[in-house]
């Protein structure tokens, strides 16, 4: 495992749940009235080390990747405690082992911050989701606002080191993979956004 | 879909903003000094506003999150560490009148933030 953006997450396993407990505490119930939508065969990317399943609605049966080893290590434990099935793998999201119009649903949460190549990601999933499927995101992303969007610009090359970016234009690039956005929802400033995509 | 957003947090984002300020602000005073080309000072009012901000970021968004530090931060350090450095180029400066100038400066830029999300949040038309 040389891939650097695999080894990052890696070494940011241990710590995650720790630097994320504010965003949880924060937007815990937007995730949870957002992703209550998910219906049938579930698809969530970028699973990280499932702080997101105890926001699933019960039942469903899901697939969760993470491209990092030991995210998925800690992932399959808070499976456990899911109302539901939850399959943790390790797959990347630019080539998922999975055949088109696997699933009925797709989830994404803080994922295309992170993916090296968002756009290619965001295909696969168009692959693998059926015809009229919905994605589901809570995505942050770059604000409009001129001072902000610079501010996150100067950020982004040192957070790229250790964690995410802050400068994606997650919306552009949803649709540049052939989804429709059917709704869009700012969560704080235009920053941290909720994104129902449509295939 | 509005989510009420918790008023504790509210209360704690303002909270940072006015650490924040209050510490760019002291530590501000404490390094630039009469006598300083007023553009040395506010430069380095600047950058220790910067070093604060990164760390209070790094501290401060444990508890809730970053990304609603991160923007009244930015705007709470760097104006705070400029206006001190400016003033304290100039002339010699009350500590708690430093301060205050700093948290006033931090609740301000929150208040200005926290007005541009309420016009902001909700569905994007």
């Amino acid at each position: 495992m040389n891939d650097p953006h695999i080894t990052k997450w890696d070494n940011n396993a241990a710590t995650f749940d720790l630097f994320n407990a504010g965003i949880e505490r924060r937007y815990g119930e937007v995730k949870r009235q957002h992703f209550a939508k998910a219906t049938g065969k579930t698809f969530l990317i970028a699973a990280g080390t499932g702080s997101d399943f105890q926001y699933l609605p019960p039942g469903l049966k899901v697939t969760a990747a993470d491209f990092s080893p030991k995210m998925v290590e800690l992932a399959k434990e808070k499976a456990k405690d899911y109302d539901g099935t939850i399959e943790v793998v390790q797959a990347d999201v630019t080539s998922l082992p999975y055949e088109y119009a696997s699933f009925d649903t797709i989830i994404t949460s803080c994922a295309f911050c992170s993916v090296p190549n968002p756009i290619a990601g965001l295909k696969e999933l168009h692959r693998i989701l059926k015809p009229d499927g919905r994605m589901f995101m809570f995505e942050h992303v770059r604000a409009t606002n001129p001072l902000l969007g610079f501010m996150m610009d100067i950020l982004t090359p040192i957070t790229r080191k250790f964690g995410p970016e802050l400068n994606r234009n997650t919306a552009a690039n949803v649709r540049k993979a052939g989804f429709t956005i059917d709704r869009e929802f700012n969560v704080y400033l235009d920053m941290v956004k909720l994104y129902t995509a449509i295939k | 879909m509005l989510v009420e957003k918790p008023v504790w947090l509210r209360r704690y984002d303002y909270f940072c903003s006015a650490l924040i300020g209050a510490v760019t602000a002291y530590l501000t005073a404490l390094v630039v000094s009469v006598g300083w080309p007023m553009i040395a000072g506010m430069i380095t009012g600047t950058f220790i506003g910067i070093v604060v901000i990164t760390i209070a970021i790094m501290t401060l968004s444990l508890a809730g999150g970053t990304f609603e530090l991160m923007p009244p931060a930015m705007l709470t350090g760097k104006i705070t560490g400029m206006t001190i450095g400016m003033f304290a180029s100039m002339a010699p400066l009350v500590l708690t009148g430093v301060i205050l100038l700093g948290i006033s400066i931090g609740l301000l830029a929150q208040g200005i933030v926290h007005y541009y999300d309420s016009i902001m949040y909700g569905e994007v038309k």
